[in-house]
């Protein structure tokens, strides 16, 4: 990586009794990224965030912070500021002294006039400069979230903790906030490290996304490498939607592999991760975005064919639900209304219709065994 | 019956439960009381009067307004030494004892004395502190005294530690709450925004806290200023509280309006002391939402 380290964690590990919530995680967040750890609950994201910010001791392992050791640092010794899921927001202060707290302890405190400054320009930074006299109950959740974020700013930490920052709010403002959220580390160019389990949360907002699963990082990269090469059909199924499809490989013709399909359709696609070891006969496990499977007869071999079993209306699209012959898992593709053509027929239950899709979009991997 | 006076039928029925509760067990006694204050006493009647004798005397006569200030000194003794020992065990239980099993024992502990019989609770510190009481003999096995010492029952102290004793739980239980409510992530907030362990605790935990301390200050003080077993048993001449002596009005006095009038004197002070700790606490009081 380019840029100057200024999170790192290596061979960091943590259990809770008997269990592991963190085998031996390695990451590297560089200065003024946007980095996000994706995954369900339990995945171990938030103790990975805990153990930066110094609310947790890691058993094993190194966390620096700006080149400097902090693994044994209690959190008031760390240059990083958190903002809390519920926003923790202290009920018995006001908004300005809730923003004002960080200036005010006394391993960091500000003279009046720089405190009363910073306070103000946190509070304006995130449009709340009229509500300083406030007190947090009398807030929105959206007002509280943006409370949180500007005390943590006021601090002017080297690195921002975000956990969970949005997952309280309803969609609507959810999005806005996104937007915001987005804005505001292009703005203050600070290093920003959030924690979701929202993977179109975690698209739109990262320069780079950890996707976690049982304690390990499943794959690390730009949303777009994770969307368009999952190393795994698990981070394939956890960024986006795909279709999963059991198959057997073929075989390599060269710069694709061979599969075929449990309906005995043949398809081409590209070898990812584990499917790189595949040996002919081998089960495999294929994965298909749904916007890349198009409704029409395929140019290149073998037709795909299968049921319309459901259509759900989506507003903008319809989004169809499909069976393949001696599949049990349905396979759902979207269809754009404006792509429907002028009769506005979209096939209709029960129909059978004819499916294409393109060697580079059909992702090969090693069938897993079943977790 | 119509709609309307079925309505009104049911809410006299409703209405007239609570509101002869309050006639019988509030207004009538109380009224009572108060009235009767301004009795006189002609031996061995008391007649009917409208006159402010009974006050007069209690306010000239220094014998009364001893016994009232020492109450209440004791009473606010109690308080304080229930505030210093009940708030740091309180906190002990709620952040140091990390097994929830744990906790809950510890703090049974702390509350099933409330089921003993409070009578023998204070006897109990007559047995410790008396002259052939644990403490003495305890004192003598280490050499330190020579022979057992009579200082330490029958006075204003022995009352203090007694009553502290009895009414602690009462300090604890609400602090405990208080401190239990407390989220976990202001403690965290705190600290990610660079307060140590002190400064956490004396900005975040003592403010968050502070109702609790105000309704266990309120009950232990309520409480051990209206107590006459704790004087009875360990308080000897220099401790009589203010319940005795009311006590012994209505008793062997036989001077049921002086005492009704001592009685008047003792709900006003403790609504007064219910005023002052209803106003803090809706000052100190913040919703955690």
């Amino acid at each position: 990586m380019a840029l100057q380290p200024i999170v790192t964690l290596e061979n960091v590990a943590k259990a809770y009794g008997t269990f592991t919530a963190l085998h031996s995680i390695n990451l590297e967040i560089g200065e003024g990224e946007f980095v996000t750890l994706l995954g369900p609950s339990g995945c171990g994201k938030t103790t990975t965030l805990r153990l930066i910010g110094g609310f947790e001791t890691a058993d094993s392992g190194r966390i620096t912070l700006a080149g400097a050791d902090v693994t044994q640092e209690p959190p008031y010794r760390r240059a990083v500021n958190t903002v809390f899921q519920d926003y923790a927001l202290f009920p018995h202060m006001t908004v300005a002294e809730n923003v004002a707290y960080g200036l005010t302890v006394r391993a960091g405190r500000k003279p009046p006039a720089e405190r009363a400054a910073r306070v103000q320009e946190a509070l304006s930074l995130v449009g709340l400069a009229d509500k300083a006299g406030r007190m947090p109950q009398q807030l929105s959740g959206g007002q509280r979230q943006r409370i949180a974020m500007a005390r943590a700013l006021a601090r002017q930490p080297k690195v921002l903790l975000l956990d969970e920052p949005l997952s309280a709010l309803d969609v609507k403002l959810r999005e806005a906030m996104q937007v915001e959220l987005k804005h505001l580390h292009q703005k203050l160019g600070i290093t920003f490290l959030m924690v979701t389990h929202d993977q179109q949360e975690a698209l739109v907002l990262s320069n780079r996304i950890a996707v976690m699963k049982g304690g390990h990082i499943a794959q690390i990269g730009s949303p777009s490498e994770l969307y368009d090469t999952p190393a795994t059909p698990y981070v394939a199924d956890f960024i986006g939607a795909a279709n999963l499809l059991p198959a057997t490989y073929l075989g390599s013709d060269g710069a694709f592999a061979r599969i075929r399909l449990p309906d005995g359709a043949q398809l081409s696609g590209v070898a990812i991760g584990s499917g790189k070891t595949l040996k002919e006969g081998d089960a495999a496990l294929i994965a298909i975005r749904p916007e890349r499977l198009s409704i029409g007869e395929s140019q290149n071999g073998a037709p795909l064919s299968a049921t319309v079993a459901d259509q759900l209306f989506h507003g903008g699209r319809f989004q169809l639900e499909l069976r393949f012959d001696n599949v049990d898992k349905p396979v759902f593709i979207d269809v754009l209304r404006s792509s429907v053509a002028a009769d506005g027929s979209v096939p209709q239950q029960g129909s059978r219709v004819s499916l294409s899709v393109a060697a580079p979009d059909v992702m090969v991997y090693a069938a897993e065994a079943v977790e | 019956m119509t709609a309307k006076t079925r309505k009104a039928l049911t809410f006299w029925l409703l209405f007239s439960v609570p509101l002869a509760w309050t006639i019988v067990f509030l207004i009538l006694p109380y009224g009572t009381m108060g009235m009767m204050s301004f009795w006189t006493r002609k031996f061995p009647l008391f007649v009917p009067d409208f006159q402010f004798g009974n006050y007069v005397i209690l306010f000239t006569d220094p014998q009364y307004s001893t016994v009232i200030l020492r109450t209440l000194k004791i009473a606010a003794l109690v308080t304080a030494y229930s505030v210093a020992l009940g708030y740091p065990l309180a906190y002990f239980l709620v952040f140091t004892i990390r097994s929830e099993k744990l906790r809950t024992l510890l703090y049974m502990c702390v509350v099933v004395p409330l089921w003993v019989s409070y009578l023998l609770r204070a006897y109990t510190w007559k047995i410790i502190l008396g002259t052939d009481g644990a403490l003495n003999s305890a004192l003598l096995w280490l050499g330190l005294i020579s022979e057992p010492l009579d200082i330490f029952l029958y006075n204003q102290a022995a009352m203090v530690i007694t009553l502290t004793y009895i009414f602690i739980p009462f300090m604890v239980m609400p602090i405990f709450t208080a401190l239990e409510r407390i989220p976990a992530n202001l403690i965290e907030a705190s600290q990610d925004l660079g307060a140590g362990p002190l400064e956490t605790f004396f900005r975040v935990i003592m403010p968050l806290s502070t109702a609790g301390v105000i309704a266990g200050a309120t009950m232990t003080f309520c409480l051990s200023f209206g107590d006459f077993v704790a004087p009875v048993l360990v308080g000897g001449p220099s401790g009589t509280m203010v319940a005795t002596v009311l006590q012994s009005q209505f008793g062997a006095a036989l001077n049921w309006p002086l005492g009704s009038a001592l009685a008047a004197i003792i709900f006003t002070l403790v609504l007064i002391v219910l005023q002052i700790s209803s106003k803090l606490d809706r000052s100190g009081r913040v919703s955690m939402g």
